[in-house]
C-alpha cells in the first residue's frame, strides 16, 4: 500500500504541507480545503498531524452507502467517486483519524489521494515529518 | 479582487471614536504592492510634520504582503510601520516586523493588514475573524505578560486563534517594548509595543477561513516547490544544522519555524519543550529561542562571556519575551554597557541590587524593572539605553561605542556588535546602510555581510567557497568582482548598499524572510550563484509574485517599484524631520574606532577613514539620485518615480 508516514515529532508547524494541499485541491489557498492538517501547539511545541492512513481496511468504506469510495491501484489511495458520492457524510464520521473533511453540502467530502501518487506534502515538508511511501503494488 | 494573494480588504480602526471600517487594498496596487511598500504610502498621505510616537492620531500600521500566508516558502511575516517610539534623536517613521503566524490568519480572516489611529479610552483589543472586527475590553488582560495575555484569549475563543501582543513593557510606553505572537515571534525594534500600550491596545487577536486567490497556480506552485527545493539554510550558511543531542536529551530540543513556510534548517531557530525553572523550582518551561536570544546564557572566552548557563539564560530569555522587552537591544546594548560602567568603576548597583551578570535575579530584577518602570536607573533605561544615559549622565561615551545610530545597538557593524565576526572592508556597506536609515538596518540586510563572511572559507572552512569564486558570485549581483573582494577597500561598495536598499524593501512588502532572500550563493549549482529551474536566484521573489498576483511584472518593475519606496521614505523624513546629509553622517565617528575582528589578508584592525567613506556616501547618492550636499532626492529623480507632488510637498526641489 501506499501512503503518507508522519512523524509528528518532526513537524515544526511551518505549513508548508498544509499550503501546497490546499493549492493542489482548490488552486488556491483555503483552510478549508487542506486534506493534511496541523493542530499546532504553540507554547508546547509538541504539533500533531492529521492526515489520511489510506487504510487496508479503511472505515470510510465500510461506511459509504452507494460504494463511492474505491482504491486507485496505480497510486494506491482510496478515492471518492464524485460521480457516486451523494454527499451524505457517513465516511467523514466514520473516519477514525477524523482525516475526511467537509466542504459545504454541496462538495464531496475532501480526501487525501496522495496528489495522484505525487503526495506534495511530503515533498513540501523539509524537516522529515511527512515522508510518501510510494505503491508497491 | 483582481490580483491574487491579497485578501482584498485593510481594516481602519480608530480607538478614540471606536469607528471600524474597510478599505479595498485595490487603492494601493500594484504600485505600493504590500507591507513596508503600502506602509510608506499611508505614512506619506496620513502622518504630517510634528506626529509623535505617543499622540493619538499617529497611526500603527500594520501589513502583511502578497505573499504572506501563501505557498510561497519564508513567508509567513507581517510588517509594523509607524512613528517609532525608539527612534533617536527624535521619533520618526521607521518600521519592523515579526514572523511567527498571525500575518498569514488575518489574510484568512479577509484583512491585508490594519491601521490603527485613536487612544482607546481604557485597554481593548481587537478581535478579527471573517472580516468582522469587534473591539473588546481588555480590563482583565492588562498588566499580563505577552504569554498570558495569548493564552487568556485562545481559551476564551479557541486555541487556532492567533494574537498579537504587547506586555508590560508596552502598557507602561517603554520605550524598547516589543509586540509579539507566540513564544519568539515579535516585532522586536522601534518600540512599536509601546505605541500599542499608547492607545490602549493590548492585543490583535485573529482568526478566518476565507480563501486567497492564486493567479496561475500551476506556475505558482511550480515556483514555490523549485524555490523550497533550492533553499538551503540562512545567509552565509552552507552547512545543514544539526540539533545538539545533549539538548535533544536534556530539554526537548527540536526544529521549530520561526516563520511559517519556513524550508530549512537554519543554525538559529530552536524549540525547547522541557527546560527546568531556576527561577521556580520546580517548574518546566517551554519556548523558542531565535537568533540573538542564544546569547542569554553567555559564551565562553567571549566579551559576552556571563555564565547565567542554558538553563538561566532559557528562562531570562522568557521572561523578556513574556514582559515584552527587545531582545538586541539588552543583549548586544544594554548589558554590554551596564558592563563597561562596572568596569569603569561608575556603576556597582542598580537600584540597590548589585550588578551580577552571572545572577539571574540580577536579569530578572532588571527586566521586570525595566518593563515596569520601577526605581530611578531602571525606569531611566525604560527609556532606552541611549537615552537613559542622558536622563541619568552616566556612561555617554560608552553608548558611542555600542549604539552606531538612531538609539539602536550595533549589529554586523564590526565594531560595537561583537558576537557578529565582520571585518574591513565588509562593514564599510554595513556603515553606509546604518548612515542612510532610521533604524538598525541589518534586520533585512544580513544579504552582504552575513552571507560572504559565512560563505568564506573563514567562517566554513569545508563547505565555504573561496574568494574567487565568491567574488565570481557576487559579481552576478553587484556588477563587479569588487564589491565583495576583501581586499577592495572602499571601492565598490556604495553599489552593494544600493542593491540590497531595494531588496530590504521587496522582502518586508511580499513579505519573506531576510535571511534567506535574496538568493545569491548556493552550494547546489556548479558555479555556486543560487538558480532554480528557469530562474536565477535574486528574481525568486518576482516570479512568486507575478505567478501568484497575476501582476505583470518584471524583475526590473518589481526593482523600481522598490526603489520608488526608498524614494518615498526618504522624503517623508525629509517633510517630515528634515533629514539630511549632516544626520546621515552623525554614523562617522562610531565607525572610526578600531574594528573588532582582522581581516586575515590585511593583518591589521583597521577604523574607518572618513574622508574616503564621504566619497562612498557620495556614490551612493549619485545612485539614490539624492543631492550630494543636502542629502535629499532630487526633483529628477522623484520625478522618475512619479513622485512629482510629493517632491514639491517635500520641498526637495533644488534652489538655484
Amino acid at each position: 500500500m501506499a501512503g503518507l508516514i508522519v512523524k509528528k515529532d518532526l513537524c515544526t508547524g511551518c505549513l508548508n504541507c498544509e499550503a501546497v494541499c490546499s493549492l493542489r485541491h482548490t488552486c488556491m489557498h483555503s483552510r478549508n480545503s487542506t486534506a493534511i492538517r496541523v493542530d499546532l501547539e504553540l507554547f508546547s511545541g509538541l504539533h500533531s498531524v492529521t492526515f489520511c492512513r489510506q487504510c487496508t481496511h479503511p472505515e470510510c468504506l465500510r461506511s459509504c452507502p452507494v460504494d463511492a469510495i474505491f482504491l486507485d491501484k496505480i497510486t494506491g489511495a482510496w478515492r471518492i467517486n464524485s460521480d457516486t458520492c451523494i454527499r451524505c457524510g457517513n465516511c467523514i464520521s466514520a473516519c477514525p483519524f477524523g482525516a475526511m473533511f467537509k466542504q459545504g453540502s454541496s462538495k464531496i467530502p475532501l480526501k487525501c489521494n496522495l496528489c495522484n501518487g505525487e503526495a506534495l506534502c511530503a515533498e513540501a515538508c523539509k524537516f522529515g515529518a511527512i515522508t510518501f511511501k510510494e505503491n508497491q503494488s | 479582487m483582481k490580483y491574487g494573494g491579497y485578501a482584498g480588504k485593510l481594516l481602519r480602526v480608530n480607538l478614540t471614536t471606536g469607528t471600524i471600517h474597510h478599505q479595498d487594498t485595490m487603492d494601493y496596487l500594484p504600485d505600493w504592492y504590500g507591507g513596508r511598500a503600502m506602509a510608506a504610502r499611508i505614512a506619506w498621505d496620513e502622518i504630517p510634520p510634528g506626529t509623535c510616537a505617543f499622540d493619538p492620531d499617529s497611526p500603527l500600521i500594520i501589513l502583511t504582503g502578497p505573499l504572506t500566508g501563501t505557498a510561497a516558502p519564508f513567508s509567513g511575516r507581517t510588517t509594523v510601520s509607524g512613528i517609532s517610539a525608539q527612534g533617536h534623536p527624535v521619533e520618526w517613521y521607521s518600521r519592523s516586523s515579526f514572523g511567527g503566524h498571525w500575518g498569514a490568519e488575518l489574510k484568512h480572516a479577509g484583512f491585508d493588514g490594519l491601521i490603527v489611529t485613536g487612544r482607546a479610552p481604557d485597554p481593548v483589543f481587537l478581535k478579527i475573524e471573517n472580516r468582522i472586527c469587534i473591539i473588546e475590553n481588555a480590563e482583565n488582560l492588562w498588566g499580563m505578560g505577552i504569554y498570558e495575555s495569548q493564552k487568556d484569549i485562545m481559551a476564551q475563543y479557541g486555541k487556532d486563534w492567533r494574537v498579537f501582543s504587547i506586555g508590560p513593557a508596552g502598557e507602561n510606553k517603554v520605550r524598547i517594548a516589543i509586540a509579539a505572537t507566540e513564544t519568539e515571534s515579535a516585532s522586536g525594534q522601534g518600540g512599536y509595543g509601546a505605541v500599542m500600550g499608547s492607545k490602549n491596545l493590548k492585543a490583535i487577536a485573529v482568526h478566518g477561513s476565507l480563501p486567497l486567490d492564486v493567479a496561475d497556480p500551476q506556475r505558482f506552485a511550480e515556483v514555490c516547490r523549485l524555490i523550497r527545493n533550492e533553499a538551503h539554510g540562512s545567509h552565509g550558511w552552507p552547512h545543514t544544522a544539526k540539533l545538539d543531542p545533549e539538548k535533544v536529551r536534556r530539554f526537548g530540543q527540536r526544529y521549530q519555524a520561526c516563520t511559517q513556510g519556513c524550508a530549512v534548517r537554519c543554525y538559529d531557530a530552536r524549540f525547547y519543550t522541557t527546560v527546568p525553572s531556576v527561577l521556580q523550582r520546580g517548574k518546566k518551561l517551554a519556548g523558542q529561542v531565535d537568533c540573538i536570544a542564544g546569547l542569554f546564557p553567555g559564551f565562553k572566552e567571549s566579551f559576552y562571556d556571563w555564565k547565567l548557563g542554558f538553563e538561566a539564560g532559557f528562562e531570562i530569555g522568557q521572561i523578556a519575551n513574556d514582559e515584552g522587552l527587545n531582545h538586541w537591544e539588552i543583549l548586544v546594548g544594554m548589558i554590554p554597557w551596564i558592563r563597561y560602567l562596572k568596569e569603569d568603576g561608575e556603576l556597582s548597583r542598580i537600584d540597590g541590587m548589585e550588578i551580577d551578570l552571572d545572577n539571574p535575579r540580577f536579569w530578572e530584577f532588571l527586566l521586570k524593572g525595566i518593563s515596569r518602570r520601577e526605581g530611578e536607573f531602571r525606569s531611566a533605561l525604560s527609556e532606552g539605553t541611549v537615552r537613559a544615559s542622558r536622563i541619568l549622565g552616566i556612561g555617554e561615551e560608552r553608548v558611542k561605542q555600542l549604539f552606531p545610530a538612531w538609539g539602536y545597538a550595533g549589529h554586523w557593524d564590526g565594531h560595537g556588535d561583537k558576537i557578529n565576526y565582520v571585518f574591513f572592508p565588509y562593514w564599510i556597506v554595513s556603515a553606509l546602510q546604518w548612515a542612510v536609515d532610521t533604524r538598525d538596518p541589518i534586520s533585512s540586510a544580513h544579504g552582504y555581510g552575513q552571507n560572504i563572511m559565512g560563505w568564506s572559507k573563514i567562517c566554513s572552512p569545508e563547505l565555504g567557497l573561496d574568494w574567487e569564486r565568491i567574488k565570481e558570485v557576487s559579481a552576478r549581483i553587484y556588477g563587479s568582482k569588487t564589491c565583495a573582494d576583501p581586499e577592495s577597500g572602499y571601492s565598490g561598495k556604495a553599489y552593494p548598499v544600493w542593491w540590497h536598499g531595494q531588496r530590504s524593501v521587496m522582502k518586508d512588502s511580499l513579505t519573506v524572510g531576510d535571511q534567506v532572500f535574496p538568493r545569491i550563493y548556493s552550494r547546489k549549482t556548479d558555479d555556486n550563484f543560487a538558480r532554480a529551474g528557469d530562474m536565477d536566484g535574486p528574481s525568486f521573489e518576482r516570479h512568486m509574485f507575478t505567478s501568484l498576483t497575476g501582476v505583470p511584472w518584471s524583475d526590473q518593475d518589481l526593482e523600481h517599484a522598490s526603489e520608488r519606496v526608498i524614494q518615498l521614505e526618504r522624503a517623508l523624513l525629509v517633510r517630515n524631520f528634515n533629514r539630511s546629509r549632516a544626520d546621515d553622517e552623525t554614523v562617522i565617528p562610531y565607525f572610526e574606532k578600531a574594528e573588532q575582528q582582522t581581516n586575515p589578508l590585511i593583518g591589521r584592525r583597521i577604523e574607518l577613514n572618513s574622508e574616503k567613506f564621504r566619497k562612498v556616501m557620495d556614490e551612493y547618492y549619485s545612485l539614490r539620485g539624492w543631492d550630494q550636499t543636502t542629502g535629499r532626492p532630487t526633483q529628477e529623480t522623484m520625478a522618475r518615480f512619479g513622485l512629482e507632488k510629493e517632491a514639491e510637498e517635500s520641498n526637495t526641489i533644488e534652489k538655484d
